[in-house]
């Protein structure tokens, strides 16, 4: 019952780069999760699908977040995602490259649920991503039926 | 040719310069000397003055006195006439009493009158004079008085009618001497006037002088006050704008250096993103290599296909040689930009003084530094330390660095001997540490203080990142550090620290 339950959690990968999505989806795979993985490569894409597309289809999500974005900051996505009634309920983890004191502090006060850094090393990168993943298939993610 | 001398121009000027600033407003205290002295010599000069004048008022009086006694004399030589021709014609002895009396008398005043009249101003050919017809109106008073003790009173009264030309003389040389005596008086006069209205008139402009030289000093005080105000107005504005440019650059340094710091957080930042790439692709490149080797192995195993020689070298050999070489120069790349976030991070940070006991965060510092000396066979010896008021962190960073390197960097074969000596000196703490290790050439003693550089032979494991950190890391505590080195003999880098740190670094 739990796994069918979480195939139908969406992941959306918001990650500028594209060698970093394919890395992660890599290892969260590997990890054994095999749910849906939308990947945007800017803000304004993310902020579209949520609006237009999970939140309109009333699907469960959870958001894999980059700070460092083209068109804006990663911030300014959590901050919309958080103060909007309808959305903020859905997990947000920033997997982003900074490691600043500050900048972790900043999220988790904006609400972002966890915080990990990329490691350069990318056995360590392959550790992370695989226990990330390990996490989401134990995740529970609040249905969208609770949505109004 | 001969040379013309230049004019002596300057020679000329100076002078009238000089004078020009001897009483510009810079001197007021000169025309102020003057009026003093001015005032000075006329008090002086009237004093001498008044002086003057009462010899004056003496020579008047005593020119008044003789000419009361000239005519007291001649009255009473006239009175000795009336007296004896009354007594030659009447026979009355009254008037011969009378006659004694005044003769009795005029002894004593022909005396003053001689003792007084030199000195009045009667010459002494008149006075001679006088005195010679006064001798003949006596002697013929004398001879009268003769006549009438002899009771011969008709001669006596026919000699007595012919001596009036003797009292005439008397009386002429009398008016001579008086004439004379009136002269010298109105002289006398006529100089203590002259002498009195010189005097009022050198007063008078004496004090005027005084007067006006003690105004110009009082407005060249005035003006010099102003101008004293003016300046100090000036050097206040000047003192305060200043602070306030150095409050600006201050400003300015500090709002670049944050600069700095942002730019090599996102620096490093935006470069290991690439990086993530780099070593991940490589790490599943491997893994794709590792697949086809043992492929190629397995089919060597079984002897099936046979896999041609350029597949099995490029799989075998060219794909993992350059996939270490990826590996090594991405394990570099993460290192320096490791180092880079670290330093940002540390310019960052906040220092906080406490006071530290140099020795025991030496002693801490050899502690966790044991093993390192046990493995090279170094001894570390730790003298006296200065106990310092410091930021705690710093100083274990900066001296940690320092050891480490020495521990590292020593002369194979050679035993290691570290010294750490140190003492507090005029307000600074210096502490030397000092090897025999295998030294710094004199080409390398400032590069090593520079990020990523690194001294003689590469055999240690490093970034060239712990000398830049330290000094950077002393600089903002307010200290400096030197090093002192011969090439395989030793080193010995000195720390000069403040003995209190200044209120929140820099």
């Amino acid at each position: 019952m739990a796994p069918k339950e979480h195939h139908q959690v969406t992941i959306l990968m918001v990650e500028d780069d594209l060698g970093h999505a394919r890395l992660i989806e890599k290892n969260i795979r590997r990890a054994g999760v095999m749910n849906e993985v939308i990947h945007a490569t800017d803000g304004t894409t993310a902020l579209n699908h949520l609006k237009k597309g999970l939140a309109a289809e009333h699907r469960p999500f959870l958001v894999l977040l980059d700070l460092n974005l083209p068109d804006m900051s990663g911030t300014t996505i959590l901050e919309h995602l958080k103060s909007d009634a309808g959305l903020r309920r859905f997990p947000v983890i920033v997997l982003t490259t900074t490691d600043d004191e500050r900048e972790i502090q900043r999220c988790y006060d904006l609400g972002a649920n966890v915080y990990i850094t990329k490691p350069v090393d990318y056995e360590a990168f392959t550790t992370a991503i695989r226990q990330l993943g390990l996490f989401l298939a134990v995740m529970q993610v609040p249905g969208a039926d609770d949505l109004t | 040719m001969t040379k013309v001398a230049p004019l002596p121009l300057p020679a000329i000027t100076e002078p009238v310069v000089r004078l020009a600033r001897t009483f510009s407003f810079a001197r007021p205290w000169l025309p102020l000397t003057a009026g003093l002295l001015i005032v000075v010599v006329v008090g002086m000069f009237t004093a001498s003055t008044l002086v003057q004048s009462q010899k004056y008022d003496i020579q008047v009086r005593r020119s008044l006195v003789a000419l009361s006694s000239v005519d007291a004399l001649l009255l009473t030589v006239l009175e000795m006439n009336n007296a004896q021709r009354g007594y030659v014609l009447s026979g009355d002895p009254a008037f011969i009493e009378r006659y004694r009396r005044e003769r009795d008398s005029i002894e004593d005043n022909l005396r003053k009158l001689s003792a007084i009249l030199p000195a009045a101003g009667a010459s002494q050919e008149s006075i001679e004079n006088f005195e010679r017809s006064f001798q003949q109106r006596m002697g013929a008073f004398e001879e009268i008085d003769e006549l009438i003790n002899d009771s011969e009173f008709a001669t006596a009264g026919r000699y007595s009618a012919y001596t009036r030309t003797n009292t005439d003389g008397v009386r002429q040389s009398l008016a001579v001497i008086k004439t004379q005596l009136f002269d010298s008086l109105s002289r006398q006069q006529q100089v203590s006037k002259q002498s009195s209205d010189r005097a009022l008139f050198l007063m008078i402009a004496g004090l005027i002088s005084a007067a006006l030289l003690i105004l110009i000093s009082i407005i060249f005080l005035v003006r010099r006050s102003n101008e004293v105000e003016r300046a100090n107005a000036e050097i206040r504005e000047m003192a305060t704008s200043l602070e306030r440019r150095v409050d600006e650059r201050t400003a300015d340094l500090a709002e670049a250096n944050d600069e700095i710091q942002r730019f090599a957080y996102i620096v490093s930042h935006d470069l290991r993103s690439p990086l993530v790439n780099v070593m991940g692709f490589t790490a599943e490149l491997e893994d794709a290599q590792q697949t086809m080797a043992d492929y190629v192995s397995a089919a060597d195993a079984t002897g099936a296909d046979a896999i041609p020689a350029d597949v099995r070298a490029a799989v075998m050999e060219d794909m993992p040689e350059a996939m270490g070489f990826i590996r090594a120069a991405t394990g570099r790349m993460d290192r320096l930009i490791k180092a880079i976030l670290q330093i940002s991070r540390e310019g960052r940070r906040s220092l906080a003084a406490e006071t530290v006991e140099l020795d025991e965060l030496f002693a801490e510092l050899q502690d966790s530094l044991a093993g390192q000396l046990d493995a090279v066979g170094a001894e570390l010896e730790i003298g006296a330390l200065p106990q310092i008021h410091c930021d705690p962190l710093a100083m274990e960073q900066v001296f940690g660095n320092l050891l480490d390197n020495a521990i590292k960097y020593l002369r194979p074969g050679v035993p290691g001997r570290i010294a750490v000596t140190g003492e507090a000196r005029a307000g600074k703490a210096i502490i030397r540490i000092e090897d025999n290790g295998r030294g710094v050439g004199p080409h390398d003693q400032r590069r090593i203080f520079e990020l990523f550089r690194r001294a003689g032979e590469q055999d240690q494991t490093g970034e060239g990142i712990g000398l830049a950190h330290v000094q950077a890391l002393l600089r903002r505590l307010g200290g400096t550090i030197q090093l002192t080195s011969t090439l395989g003999e030793g080193s010995c880098f000195t720390v000069t620290l403040p003995l209190s740190m200044a209120r929140g670094g820099r």
